[in-house]
């Protein structure tokens, strides 16, 4: 059996960096707390000696008090015997190469992560680990930003009063993780502790202050640098609210035009002229013409379709999308958006930390559920799942809302933009109302502005766009090809002419529009897509996206409801979602109809 | 570092210990009352800390204080909890 290790810490402390550092894998890392709400596990390789190392969620104390804090505790529990409150199994995450974890045997050595630019809030939670005489370790990370700071901290004494060894390390650049790969070998080869000669501090904030007074020194006055005056512009209400509108502002026309940029200038020319026409030529050398070949080749056919919907149309806004959101995650403004909005957000029954899970649900609502972990209440897990999958459009379906209508008319696209936000808003304070929960009382912590290092954004861009692959594109295609048996067969006119009444009769669409609702269940974008080539109106665009908008968010997301909460949640989900948007879509295309 | 809250109270002479809600933008308060929670004391609220208010949020939003170098938003109902002496 190989050595567990567990990598502990507060919340944003770089234990993630750190992790991918150490195993070479890569789990996700952002400038704001609870990033990490699995664990994730993986192995590195010491001395020819493998080794499992697991990534705990941040927590600033045993006693926890949020989902994900709860998996960090019952992780260290499980060794102590202390009594936890257990909830559900911790589950690993499944992107992170995953190794067979036993939770039930100790770990071998804990390596307790420690922010140096935040040093006394972290040493709680590490004298609370002394206290069950757990093997430690402590890697003592972002000295770099300490050191900005005018901090001065005593390694050596530091060690010496807590009778373990400490580590220097900047996670990020990777300095000193060197040193700490071989003081965990020596860590775990001493098997045997030799804290017993000297008395055991207790856990209490008393000797937390005595170890600061002793191991932390601070040059008086901090240097006030230009982070400080950034941070008090960002952060207070005047002028932080008009910069967020135009910060957000930015973002937005930033991802559209970036995208609109790779489409037109990189990979529409790169697919329409080069990948796509040797391969339509070859085809229809192959095969002769019928349904087979249009299989391929025809309407729908997945080597033109399948291949110009995934590599034109989504593409494109995935790479300007996540390229925009690692800025903004890496550079710390996220939370400060969060206090801005807090209050307003309080009225739909969310903290403003809600603001979070929301955004990574405009790239995809799975990690945007699996973020919500990180909120306090149940409540607030319920309130973002459900508008998530209710009118958040993934940067998918968002690359087909550009595709549909932003050549027709830019004022439809952004009115359903608009409209989304409208019964996002009332969906909240519908919510609010009826689903129970305690008053919210949160207390967050404001991480300091960095400057985000372009090494870390592209390799974060690499992997979303890795995962678009996989995750994305190669479903999207397979969708593509099932779309295509369907319309070759004559089954999607028959299902077309089955739901017409609904189609024809009560959205008042075209009896092709069929198509976008059937294959609408498999994947978001496709409710929206098969629209581009039909030949709407103005009113039957603007019915057939929001239709697309609040339909079935995806057997994806489905399956992650079912997963995170009960099968018959998901089972709302799919009944809320349908039915508002049939509802909705009716009574606007009735509406409209009266003004146009 | 930390005051001992008895010490403040001897060379305060008027006593106008305020809730922390109270402590307009830009000034400071020495806490002397505070609810057992162990997020607050994680976070550095705890007895005889100093904190600096550094600006109320709009819309009933949270009073974000700076503690040491820690900045830390709190909801107003938390806020209300804790007493400080503004000095």
């Amino acid at each position: 059996m190989n050595k567990t290790i567990l990598l502990m810490g507060a919340p944003n402390v770089g234990k993630s960096a750190i992790f991918n550092r150490l195993t070479g894998l890569n789990v996700r890392v952002a400038n704001y707390t609870g990033t990490t709400v699995d664990f994730a596990s993986g192995t590195m390789k010491l001395d020819s000696e493998i080794i499992n190392l697991i990534d705990v969620p941040g927590t600033y104390s045993l006693c926890a008090t949020c989902e994900a804090e709860r998996v960090a505790v019952e992780m260290v529990c499980g060794k102590t015997g202390k009594d936890c409150p257990r909830t559900a199994p911790p589950v690993c995450c499944c992107d992170s190469g995953n190794v067979e974890v036993d939770l039930d045997k100790p770990p071998d050595l804990i390596v307790y992560v420690l922010d140096a630019g935040n040093f006394e809030g972290g040493l709680y939670l590490l004298l609370q680990l002394l206290e069950l005489e757990a093997p430690l370790l402590v890697a003592l990370n972002r000295s770099d930003l300490a050191r900005e700071k005018g901090y001065f901290i005593d390694i050596e004494a530091l060690s010496e009063q807590l009778n373990i060894p400490v580590v220097p390390t900047i996670a990020v650049s990777g300095d000193g993780l060197d040193h700490l790969r071989e003081k965990i070998l020596a860590s775990l080869g001493s098997n045997e502790q030799k804290r017993t000669e000297k008395q055991q501090l207790k856990a209490t904030w008393d000797n937390v202050e005595k170890i600061v007074d002793q191991v932390f020194f601070k040059r008086e006055p901090p240097v006030n640098s230009n982070r400080d005056k950034w941070d008090q512009l960002l952060t207070r209400p005047w002028p932080g609210l008009p910069l967020a509108a135009v910060i957000m502002l930015v973002i937005f026309a930033g991802i559209v035009g970036i995208g609109m940029g790779l489409r037109q200038f990189l990979l529409l020319p790169l697919f329409r002229g080069l990948i796509i026409p040797p391969l339509v030529m070859l085809v229809s050398e192959l095969l002769p013409p019928g349904i087979i070949q249009n299989i391929f080749i025809g309407e729908y056919g997945f080597l033109v379709k399948g291949l110009e919907w995934p590599f034109t149309l989504v593409l494109p806004y995935v790479l300007s999308f996540y390229t925009v959101l690692n800025l903004v995650e890496d550079s710390g403004y996220m939370p400060r958006l969060a206090i801005l909005l807090d209050g307003l957000f309080n009225r739909i029954g969310l903290a403003g930390s809600g603001i979070i899970p929301l955004t990574l649900g405009y790239g995809c609502g799975i990690p945007a559920i699996m973020a919500s972990r990180s909120l306090s209440s149940r409540k607030e897990r319920l309130i973002v799942t459900i508008l998530v999958c209710l009118a958040v459009p993934c940067i998918s379906q968002t690359g087909a809302f550009i595709a549909l209508l932003a050549a027709r008319s830019a004022a439809v696209m952004i009115s359903v933009f608009l409209f989304s936000w409208l019964v996002m808003i009332t969906a909240g304070l519908i919510m609010n109302r009826f689903i129970k929960g305690e008053q919210l009382e949160s207390m967050v912590e404001i991480p300091d502005l960095l400057l985000p290092r372009l090494d870390g954004i592209m390799k974060k861009l690499y992997l979303r766009l890795k995962l678009y692959i996989t995750d994305g594109a190669l479903p999207m295609i397979g969708a593509v090809a099932v779309a295509a048996v369907l319309y070759e067969t004559g089954i999607m006119a028959a299902l077309g002419r089955a739901i017409s009444p609904l189609v024809t009769g009560w959205l008042r669409l075209p009896e092709e529009a069929a198509a976008p609702l059937v294959l609408g269940i498999l994947r978001r974008e496709l409710s929206v897509l098969p629209l581009i080539d039909l030949d709407l109106t103005t009113l039957q665009l603007f019915t057939g996206a929001i239709v697309g908008l609040f339909y079935v968010p995806c057997i994806a997301i489905l399956a992650t409801v079912a997963r995170e909460f009960k099968p018959l949640f998901a089972l709302f989900i799919l009944l809320l979602t349908t039915g508002l948007a049939f509802i909705v879509g009716g009574v606007i295309a009735r509406l409209g109809a009266l003004f146009m | 570092m930390a005051l001992k809250v008895e010490d403040l109270k001897l060379n305060v002479e008027r006593d106008n210990r305020v809730s922390l809600l109270e402590l307009s933008t830009g000034n400071n308060g020495i806490v002397l009352d505070v609810p057992d929670n162990i997020m607050l004391s994680t976070l550095g609220i705890r007895k005889g800390k100093m904190l600096h208010c550094r600006g109320h949020q709009l819309f009933g939003g949270p009073v974000v204080i700076k503690t040491g170098d820690r900045q830390i938003a709190l909801h107003r109902r938390l806020a209300e909890k804790i007493t400080i002496q503004p000095v």
